[in-house]
């Protein structure tokens, strides 16, 4: 019964959202009344297009890019700190923090008037609670990777004790939704599917597979935000995306750079180019022949033609390296060994390999989303004489397959965000079933790991990534092709001021001009 | 013996004669001869490395003198995609049409001829089948099996079933009363002969009209499939899958889906058309 006030409570703002915008025709309720809207001054409400449905919108236990930012919207963190993690933090549901001698101990000095949106009061003890569902999820656990326990001496304060000094601590620290404890207590499910959040969006509804909203929250502690109702609507095909963006039905959307030709050149709509941490990339199983053979990695890495496909597959919104860490990440350096296009040099590696071509690599396995960087692979494969036939998965199917090691060769894109620390998560041996997809495992890259998390120092930190990017690329662990951007396109009228690195944008900062 | 032959050659003429007078379906015969010309000598008309070669700086370019459909987003040449596409499109056709016939009919003819609980039995599994929308079910089978070429022609082939199994039980049971077959049962024929010998024979005019029509639907089934991604695997060129590959580009480069659906098109038409002249060419009413 709950669940159909809500929504009947959002069909009635849909149509009173409607009546505002002026356009007279209060039978057309949906879509089209939103974009007619758009043309007129004073618009408050933005709809907002996503390519795939929310499945939870549990503050820790989620996954997907799509969950990641609506709930960016609903919670607040302690601090906000841009991932790219060169910008100062800015104080939010905390408005001050200090850090012991020895590095160990972080205490938050809480503000006393940030409200959840059922109108109680956040306090410490919410901070912890959402601290240790951090530390307990199997999702999200590693963005608090070194926090053993949260103390809570006052109502405004929290200690975060860390087991090791952590440079990376604050950063990680700072993507915790701080959540209610009461709420959670009182009912798990609604929890996770209806949130009562600290942000400055309220969820107020939701069509399974079809929409999502949300609404500003007027007792939000910053000032309400200027964007009033948020309507998130799911449209799994990219050219529909960009139709509904031309037409007006929608006026932000994530892009893909293959509809940008579409796009580019209509006035009415802006094109934002995010740089982001995520690569694409060749994986290959390193527990099978000839992968194993160090030279027939560094033959493939040599085979691929990346600039070709940056164009084919990226319409070149991407940036070409080879190196699993992005070029404006902590520890990256150009001495890091790049590896280019020479197929000459490929086919030198594999006879010195003994590897007699053509050589037939089996299957290169990917999900439907990737099978294009698979077409352009396998012919780059082709003209050094391996043969790989093309094997297109369902995704989750495929992720499945992946993880469990049944596979030859991949291509797909990974990110893995927050500090450069992140990264061990494709080469130890701990995340072989995870995200180490080359099932790569050397015990000397997991003590250079875990040195790395250990040092305070910057300088030597950076030695010791440099080292482990170095080591990487000579043994061509993976054949990372290039950093991705992320597109946003939004109207023109929309003022979206900066979207940070990684694409995690706010809508609080939105505004129509 | 001999006057048997004659007259199954004076039938034949016969029904030529009466296809023939129906100019759209010699048009049909024409376009079908044509496209399965092209399908068997497909590596005479151009070679398959063309349709898979990758030539990066000629991405998306219209049609020229040099790439006659122009080139996709791989700078693969289209025409030779289509004509090697039609291999694909037009084997999965045929081949799921004619196993979708041969079972539906045995199921078929069983339920009719036999009645009573065989023809309740296989009715209801039908009915359970029907239940399903055929895309769905193809959908499922390809989920469960995996993306093949091999799972996706059994997938379609399961989605036709019901249908003809429905259409031959049918047509079985008018012929299924006639005094012919009670004659054959009174010299204690068996069923197997009676079935085959008797029965089916004298109802395949819908069957064949049925079939020659399935094709066209099974070609477009398939072409469906690989556009949501779950038929041929990639970089096989079938129609739908070449389709599927162009929706990105509607805007930029119509040409894409404009060529492929212009052969979908043809084939499905031909494959109709012939059927629609079948369907008058064995109609015993008509005979004049």
């Amino acid at each position: 019964m709950k669940r159909m006030t809500a929504f009947f409570l959002a069909a009635a703002l849909v149509v009173s959202m409607a009546g505002c915008g002026g356009s007279g025709s209060k039978g057309e309720v949906q879509t089209g009344a939103a974009g007619e809207a758009g043309a007129q001054s004073g618009k408050d409400s933005i709809t907002i297009a996503t390519d795939v449905d929310i499945d939870t919108l549990h503050p820790s236990d989620f996954s997907t890019t799509i969950e990641h930012t609506i709930l960016t919207q609903l919670y607040d963190p302690l601090m906000y700190m841009n991932p790219d993690g060169a910008h100062e933090p800015e104080p939010r549901i905390a408005e001050s923090y200090t850090v012991s001698d020895d590095g160990k101990d972080y205490t938050f000095k809480l503000r006393s008037d940030v409200t959840f949106h059922d109108g109680s009061a956040v306090t410490a003890d919410d901070v912890k609670f959402s601290l240790e569902l951090y530390m307990n999820s199997e999702y999200q656990g590693s963005q608090v990777a070194g926090l053993e326990s949260v103390e809570v001496p006052d109502a405004s304060t929290v200690i975060c004790h860390l087991d090791n000094p952590y440079s990376p601590f604050l950063l990680g620290v700072c993507q915790v939704p701080i959540a209610s404890k009461a709420y959670y207590e009182k009912s798990e499910s609604d929890f996770s599917s209806q949130p009562v959040g600290s942000g400055p969006y309220k969820y107020t509804g939701r069509e399974k597979g079809s929409k999502i909203t949300l609404e500003a929250y007027d007792g939000y502690y910053r000032g309400e935000a200027a964007i009033k109702n948020v309507t998130y609507e799911v449209i799994p095909d990219q050219s529909t995306t960009a139709i509904a963006l031309k037409t007006g039905e929608v006026d932000f959307a994530m892009a893909e750079s293959s509809t940008m030709a579409q796009i580019q050149g209509d006035e009415a709509l802006t094109v934002e180019e995010v740089g982001t941490s995520g690569f694409s990339y060749i994986s290959m199983n390193l527990e099978k022949e000839p992968f194993n053979d160090v030279r027939v990695r560094q033959a493939i890495n040599h085979a691929v033609n990346r600039e070709n496909i940056a164009a084919v597959c990226y319409d070149n919104e991407a940036e070409i390296n080879s190196n699993i860490c992005s070029k404006e990440r902590f520890g990256y350096s150009d001495d890091q060994f790049q590896y280019t296009y020479d197929p000459e040099k490929a086919k030198e590696l594999l006879a010195e390999a003994g590897v007699t071509t053509p050589l037939n690599l089996g299957t290169i396995l990917v999900a439907e989303k990737y099978s294009n960087l698979a077409t352009v692979i396998q012919s780059d494969l082709a003209a050094v004489g391996l043969e790989v036939t093309i094997e297109v998965k369902e995704f989750n199917a495929y992720i499945d397959d992946l993880t469990s090691g049944n596979y030859d060769i991949t291509a797909l894109e990974m990110t893995l965000d927050g500090d450069t620390q992140q990264l061990e998560m494709a080469f130890c041996s701990d995340y072989i079933g995870t995200a180490n997809n080359a099932r790569y495992s050397d015990p000397d890259m997991d003590d250079l790991f875990a040195q790395a998390k250990a040092e305070t120092d910057t300088d030597k930190r950076e030695a010791i990534f440099d080292q482990i990017f170095t080591k990487a690329q000579d043994e061509a662990i993976y054949a990372v092709i290039c950093n991705p951007m992320t597109l946003y396109v939004h109207h023109t009228d929309l003022d979206c001021q900066e979207i940070p690195f990684e694409g995690i944008y706010s809508i609080y900062n939105f505004s129509w001009k | 013996m001999n006057s048997k032959k004659s007259r199954t050659r004076e039938q034949l003429s016969e029904f030529w004669r009466r296809f023939r007078k129906n100019k759209s379906a010699v048009i049909g015969l024409v376009l079908l001869i044509l496209l399965v010309g092209m399908a068997l000598f497909a590596d005479v008309i151009v070679p398959y490395s063309k349709c898979v070669e990758q030539v990066g700086s000629e991405r998306l370019q219209g049609p020229s003198s040099a790439h006659i459909f122009g080139t996709d987003e791989f700078g693969r040449d289209l025409f030779a995609r289509v004509v090697h596409g039609s291999r694909y499109s037009l084997f999965i056709g045929v081949a799921t049409s004619l196993m979708a016939l041969v079972i539906g009919a045995v199921l078929g003819a069983s339920a009719g001829y036999f009645g009573g609980m065989v023809d309740n039995i296989i009715c209801r599994i039908v009915d359970v089948f029907m239940c399903v929308p055929p895309i769905l079910l193809s959908l499922a089978v390809v989920a469960a099996l995996g993306t093949s070429m091999r799972n996706l022609i059994v997938a379609i082939t399961i989605s036709c079933i019901p249908g003809n199994v429905r259409l031959i039980r049918s047509v079985v049971l008018t012929v299924a009363e006639q005094d012919y077959v009670d004659v054959a049962r009174s010299y204690g024929t068996s069923n197997a002969r009676i079935i085959f010998r008797y029965v089916l024979p004298n109802a395949m005019g819908p069957i064949i009209v049925n079939t020659t029509m399935a094709i066209s639907d099974m070609i477009l089934s398939a072409a469906g499939l690989s556009f949501i991604g779950m038929g041929i695997q990639p970089p096989s060129p079938e129609w739908g899958a070449l389709l599927s590959a162009a929706q990105n580009y509607i805007f930029t480069s119509p040409y894409l889906l404009f060529f492929p659906g212009i052969f979908i098109l043809l084939s499905s038409l031909s494959f109709n058309l012939v059927g629609d002249g079948l369907t008058d060419a064995l109609d015993p009413k008509l005979k004049n």
